[in-house]
Parts: structure tokens; sequence; C-alpha cells
């Protein structure tokens, strides 16, 4: 004993996964049950679980929570809109071409202020009292505020000055963009108004997990994973809760990154529905370059660029043919091996031989079932063809619960690897993720200048990542990138960059 | 004909693939026309011969860089602005709005300009595709003086440029931009109806609005048939190199071929958009024709900027408008204009046999 553990608990649409590992990677316990109802209670009973007998240093916790409540327009706040940037940006108001039902749940009263940030660094000013007025005429069917304004990203001072303006005149939470997205004023916007009206949802969740984890002792910190497979604090999580969206199948990447030891690699995470295939470079999930849309709305979050193919172990089998359909969280009352009556691709992994699951006499001389697993396996050694980078030869990592189902042998990859405790993979990612700053900045590049405002980005990103409880002295750069601007008299470039590095011990 | 909210995903979709790869972000513009379309109704569609002869045609498009248009969106009422000096200049109302650059966000932007004027837009435009310079336009090849050009910006600024020659235009109309923040809403080679019959690009609303309808109901297939264009190779995307010289976002595109395509490799050249298609030593597409990366799956656009390694894509060449194909077409919209040494073939001589 004396081991202090960390728990990684990972809520997907099949199942609760949880383990308890240590800093060697080392799984001392682990769980995977169906998703529970209401999430919660799974949650709960995970940790108890895998905490028992145990002495505990941290838990994530990665949930489809704030996906769902969006997905479903359930629990969500009522959200008053303030656009920073009149006359600009009137052409296009905020919300347009939203899913009108989305409208109709979260949102409220649209301001769009006076002012606004330009690329050149000119500030327009705000008209306090016009703010003023808007924030007091709210009324009680208003439960947030989210504020954006043009260039925030690259100077936030304005959405600060007028959220001090609006929380004055309202008392109401608010979320600002430049903490939500990157450059694209509708994509940050849309993000930022989503993020207000997860409010009482992640309040919901965090409240119940800080419970939850007092309850298994004292000084045990809690963590939330994001969409790029970074932690964050509670505190953060009540500020940025839309940022915990798409963070399972990051989860499953890094945990591949763990588990294989390895920093680049294709991954496979074969679920009961679907498999994602994702790439890890640099110990990170690749990132998609197009953002992401959420519910129906278009957002510039950067979620890890993964292709999705409908093979998971519970993809049914119709007339000898391969379907776009899975039974799911059924599989156990369906499938042939569990004595149902829908075959499956686990009952054709059975009938080939390559795996021993359930009653394996079911399916025996069933060799109907074998195009279907072959159809199977052409699907995804497509996917895979479409992650690789080059014509090299990559390694390919198998995780999730239905890897078995999946051939050790896919044309153009040299090896694939089946780590131990593969199918927890999320819940391994989310226990030993790291912390994460990223910074964004445009600047004038030219002569000599470049070096020096990359670095100055790099410093930010350190600065955030440090804020959000990183180690300070172990952060490494994950990624610097660098897009010119076209069209202007000026060398501007567009520089991003992130850094990430262990949670402070 | 008419665009209406609805019309304009398949409009939209066209405009990319007559971007070629570039033209500026055409979802934004999409949503700006929308927004216009919700408070003034769906856009009329107009052919030139319907027009009278002297109804004044206003073309329109925007200037600057694509990264700051994500940010700095436009007031709604730069249209307007132009308009009116428009009409003070020549006397008498504008009859029609026109796309001055069918490709990408440009040809859908005029629709938002149309509905906030009450107006039709005009079924014709300025270059059939995108090219990343204001002179290149077909009136210009037409002899038409840019002048008086007008831009406008969300701040009730309003600028009259006079340029003597299509390079003035383009370098004074970017200083204007750039002291603007970035960006602009510009009108230039206003025209009388007579004149835009020969001086424009006829029939590349329409065409735009066949080209993402044949996408969408039939994939490559479907825009190869209603482009009347050739496929030059299906493959995926293998090497990307991008770099920017001279404010030109500037690349290669390497995609090795797949299925019947197996053991090809075809390099796309790229400068804002898809300039030169090669094989080997040869060329089997060239500028002014439209080279245009499609999305294997879908027939859908994929800009330069979406551009990315593992992707599969369909690279297709359609043939442009005739007008650019003339000694006087060549002359501005040719391989040389950007640096090429290939002489101008046409795609479908380029790969016959």
């Amino acid at each position: 004993m004396g081991e202090r553990l960390r728990v990684g608990i990972d809520v997907g649409g099949t199942n609760t996964d949880a383990v308890a590992i240590d800093d060697a990677g080392v799984v001392w316990a682990r769980i995977k049950e169906p998703t529970t109802a209401d999430p919660t209670d799974g949650i709960l009973a995970a940790l108890r679980t895998v905490t028992a007998g145990h002495e505990i240093d941290r838990v994530a916790l990665g949930t489809t929570h704030a996906v769902n409540a969006i997905v479903q327009r359930r629990g969500l706040r009522r959200v008053a809109i303030v656009r920073i940037g009149a006359p600009g940006t009137l052409a296009v108001p905020p919300c347009t071409g939203w899913p009108a039902d989305l409208v109709a749940t979260i949102v409220g009263p649209v301001l769009i202020a006076r002012g606004g940030v330009e690329v050149d660094g000119r500030i327009h000013p705000l008209a306090p009292d016009e703010l003023r007025r808007f924030a007091v005429s709210l009324d009680a069917d208003v439960d947030a505020v989210a504020i954006t304004g043009t260039f925030s990203p690259l100077d936030a001072s304005q959405e600060e000055e007028a959220a001090a303006i609006v929380a004055a005149g309202s008392g109401l939470p608010i979320s600002l963009g430049h903490r939500i997205g990157g450059l694209g004023l509708l994509e940050r916007e849309n993000a930022t108004v989503l993020n207000a009206a997860l409010g009482d949802v992640i309040e919901r969740v965090v409240d119940g997990l800080e419970a939850a984890i007092a309850t298994i002792g004292p000084h045990v910190h809690a963590y939330l994973t994001q969409n790029d497979g970074t932690l964050m604090t509670p505190g953060v999580a009540r500020e940025t809760p839309v940022l915990t969206i798409g963070s399972g199948p990051s989860n499953s990447l890094r945990g591949a990154a763990t588990l294989t030891g390895r920093t680049d690699v294709l991954v496979a995470d074969v679920g009961g529905t679907s498999t994602d295939i994702g790439a890890l470079t640099n110990g990170f999930p690749r990132e998609s370059s197009a953002g992401v849309t959420v519910g129906g709305v278009r957002t510039n979050f950067r979620m890890p660029d993964l292709v999705s193919v409908a093979v998971g172990g519970g993809t049914t089998i119709v007339d000898g043919q391969l379907s776009q359909r899975s039974v799911a969280r059924r599989i156990r009352e369906d499938a042939l091996v569990f004595g149902g009556s829908i075959p499956t691709l686990t009952d054709a992994a059975v009938a080939a031989g390559r795996v021993a699951i359930g009653d394996v006499v079911r399916v025996a001389g069933r060799d109907d079932l074998a195009p279907a697993l072959g159809a199977a396996e052409t699907v995804v050694a497509d996917a895979i063809d479409r992650m690789r980078l080059s014509s090299a030869g990559v390694d390919l990592a198998l995780v999730g619960g239905g890897g078995v189902l999946l051939p050790d042998a896919f044309p153009g990859v040299r090896a694939v690897v089946r780590p131990e405790h593969g199918d927890v993979a999320n819940a391994i990612g989310a226990a030993l993720a790291p912390v994460a700053g990223e910074a964004e900045l445009i600047a004038d590049v030219g002569g000599e200048r470049r070096r020096a405002e990359i670095e100055r980005c790099l410093d930010d990103a350190r600065e955030r990542a440090i804020a959000a409880g990183a180690d300070g002295a172990l952060l490494e750069t994950i990624w610097v990138e660098e897009t010119p601007l076209a069209y202007l008299d000026r060398p501007l470039s567009r520089i991003r960059a992130k850094v990430a590095g262990p949670v402070v011990p | 004909m008419q665009l209406g909210a609805d019309d304009l995903v398949d409009y939209a979709q066209g405009c990319a693939i007559l971007g070629s790869g570039g033209g500026g972000d055409v979802d934004g513009a999409v949503l700006q026309a929308q927004a216009a379309i919700a408070i003034a109704g769906p856009v009329a569609v107009v052919n030139l011969d319907d027009l009278d002869d002297d109804a004044l045609v206003m073309p329109v498009a925007g200037w600057g860089a694509p990264t700051v248009g994500i940010e700095k969106l436009g007031a709604g009422s730069e249209g307007s602005a132009l308009a009116a000096a428009v009409q003070r200049w020549f006397g008498r109302p504008i009859a029609a709005v026109m796309a001055g650059e069918i490709g990408g966000g440009n040809g859908v932007l005029p629709v938002a300009v149309a509905a906030e004027l009450g107006l039709p837009l005009v079924d014709a435009d300025g270059m059939g595709r995108a090219f990343p310079e204001g002179p290149q336009v077909a009136m210009h090849v037409a002899g038409l003086s840019p002048a008086p050009a007008f831009l406008a910006d969300e701040y009730d600024n309003l600028v009259t440029l006079e340029p003597s020659d299509g390079d003035w235009f383009e370098r004074l109309a970017r200083a204007v931009s750039v002291a603007f923040g970035g960006v602009a809403l510009g009108a230039d080679h206003v025209m009388s109806a007579r004149t835009a019959r020969t001086a424009t690009v006829r029939s590349t609303v329409t065409l735009a609005s066949a080209l993402g309808l044949a996408a969408r109901a039939g994939g490559v297939q479907g825009v190869l048939t209603a482009g009347a264009g050739v496929g030059l190779i299906t493959g995926k995307v293998v090497d990307l190199q991008r770099r920017t010289t001279g404010g030109f976002a500037r690349g290669e595109v390497t995609l090795a071929g797949t299925r019947a395509d197996a053991g090809r490799t075809v390099t796309i050249h790229v400068q804002n958009e898809n300039l030169l298609a090669t094989e080997g030593a040869r060329a089997i597409a060239i500028v002014p024709d439209l080279i245009v990366l499609l999305d294997e799956a879908t027939g859908a656009a994929v800009p330069t900027e979406r551009v990315r390694y593992g992707q599969r894509l369909t690279a297709v060449g359609l043939p442009c408008a005739p007008v650019w194909r003339t000694p006087a077409g060549l002359a501005i919209g040719g391989p040389d204009t950007f640096g090429f040494p290939h002489a101008f073939t046409p795609v479908e001589e380029l790969t016959r046999g």
C-alpha cells in the first residue's frame, strides 16, 4: 500500500469505463458497465468500485453530459447574447443558421453593441450606457449572458470591460468569447452561447463529482477532461463547460499512447456501434482542420482528426450483408452468442474463431457470417489508409471493447499492437491526461521578428498552462502553427501555439 | 429563376466549385445572404437580354484577407452605400447587381447585396471562376475601364477611385482595403446592360446552381457532366506544401492515384487558386481552365485551405469561359501571368488519349 492512484472515468454513449492506475501505468482496478440513464449514477458506482481499498490522489472525468444536453435540448439555460462590433457585423445577426428549436430553447434578448477590435489593433470604443441599459432590461427568463467581441482572441480587454458592465447591471453569470474559441467570430460566438447555456448541466456534474470524491477521502483532486484530451479543474470546467464536448475520442487516443508507450501511431478505437480511427502525433491526437458542428451549430473547436465508420461489436448482419446499424447496448440480449436472434459482427468473429465470447456453439458452422466480417475489415482498412500521412509503414494500436473483431494485419500497417487494458483506454487516457495551454496572436513577422513573435505566443500558452495547474518546469510544446494572412501590405501571420505538461504533484 | 434561402445551398456549392480552390470563405457569405434574404425575400435572377439596353449593372466583390473577413463581418449596408455612390456618379438608378467573381464566397456575397438593395442579380459574372486580382475580369479583356470604382466599409467610409488602368486599380484598391482594416466591399466596371451582354461571362449563376445540384445528386460524375469537365486523377493527398510569398498563399498538393489511377501521381500547383496540374514533366490542366479538387465521396469542392494529408480527392479540369482562351484573355489570366512557363492548351486537349 502507500501507492497513491489516479482514477480515470469515461462516460460514453454505450459504456461507462473507469480505472485506478499508478504513475507507472499499472492498472490496479477497472470496471466497464453500461452507461446509466442518469450518467451521474454510473459515475458514482464506477468510482466506488475502482477506489475500494486504494488511496486515491486524483480523479479525472470525461463525460458526454454536455453534448447530450445540447443534442437533446435539455437542462439548458436561457442566454442573452451580446456581440461587440456594431456597426460592423450587423450583416449576420447572432445565431443565424441555427436550428429553430435550439433558438427557441436557449436564445434570449440579443444586443449588437458598439465597439470592436481591428486586426491592426485599433479599438472602437464601447458605449457603456447601451450595455448598462441592456443589462438592467434582462428579466427573470434569462439565466446567463454570452459576450463576444470582434478579434477578442487578439485583444480581450473590451470583452472584459463589457462583462464588468453587464455583470453589474444584471448579476448574471457571463461567458466570454476569448476564453472559449479562436478566430472566426460567428463560430466563437456560437460556442460562447452554448457555453453559457451549459451552466446548469456542468454544475450538476461537477457538484456530483466533488460530492462523490469527498466520500473517498480528503485531498483528492477532481478534474474534467476536455476536447483535446487534457485536464481542467472543476473551477475552469464551471467557466467553460462547452470545452468538455468531444473528450471521449481524445481520451482513447491518449490512453493508447500511454498503453503502447508510443507517441506516433494510428489508433483504432472499436466500440459497440462504430470504430474511430485517429492518429497520435507527438503523443497528442492529430487535430482536424475543420471546426466541429455540435447539435446543428458550427463552432471552431479543434477536435481530433477522426474517421468514423459504422463497424462495431454490435453491428448487425442482415441477409449476410454488413448493415449500418448496431444493437448497441442490447448486445448481451440480441447477439446470437448471447442467446439472441440477431447476427452481429461479434457473432461473425466468434464463428471465425477469432475470439471466444458467449456461447460459441450457437454460431458453429455459420460460415455465412464470414463475408460480412470481411466487408467490415475492408471498411476499416480503407479508413486506416485515409488516416496515414505517407506511404511509409505505420503501426496500429487497437483499443476499445471491440478490438478483438479485427485481424492482426492491414495493408500498409507494419504491426498491429493490442495493448493490455486497451478496452478501457479511454478511462486510462483520462486518468493520465496532462494539462495544456493554448494561445493565439496575429503579428507582423517581417524582418527578424518571426522568432520573437513565436516565442511570445509560446509564453502566453505556457502562462495559461501553468494557470490551469501544469508543472511549469515540465511543459512541452505540442505544436506551433503559423498561417500567413494574404492580401495585406505587411507580412502579418496568425500564430497559434499549444503546450502541455503534467499536473503539479 | 430566383435564389431563396434554400436555393443558396446548391448555388453556394457551385460557387465553391467554380472557385477552383479559392475565392474566399463560402460559408460566411451564405450566412450573410441568408440573413439578408430573411429580411428582404428571395433574389430574382435576371438574364441580361431581358434588361433595357441602358439599364445600369453594378458588379460587386469583396476585397481583402479571408482571415480578417472571418472576424470583421460587414454591416450589411455597404451595398447601399456603393449603390448610392454609383447612382450619384451615373445620374440614374441601378437596375441589377452582378458578381464580379462567381468563384467562392465572392459569388455568394452579391446575393446578399442584391437582397439588401431589392434588386435582381444578373445571370453573369466577371470571371466564370476565381482569380486573385481585381482587374482579372472579362470586362477588362473587353477594354472597359475599372473606373469609377467604389469601396465601402461598415463605418460609412466610402472611397471613390479613378485609376488610370488595371494595375493601378489593384494597387489602390488593396491599399484602401488595408486602411479599412483588411477587408472592403467594392463596385467597379459599372456598365450598361448593352455593354454587359458582350463584356461579361454569361449564365454563370445558372451554371453555379446546376453544378451544386449536380454535385449533391451525382457526386464527382455529376460535376463532370454539368461542367463539361474531365477527370484528372482520383487519389489520396500524399504531400502538401504551403508557403506565402508576395502576399499570396502558394503551395503544391500531390495526389497519388487510387483504383483505376493507381500508380499515377499528379501535383496541383496553388497560388490562392489551383492553377496548374502536372503529371511528371507534363501539364494536364493549365490556368485559366479550372482545376477543382472534389471530395471523392460527395463531390463537394475542397478549398485550398481545407486540403489535408490523406484526403481522398478527385481532381477535375473544367474548361474556362471562352474569353480566357483568347489572346487578350490569356494576357491577363494565362499561365504566364502566374509565372508558369507552360503554353496554354485547353484541358480537353491535354487529357485526350
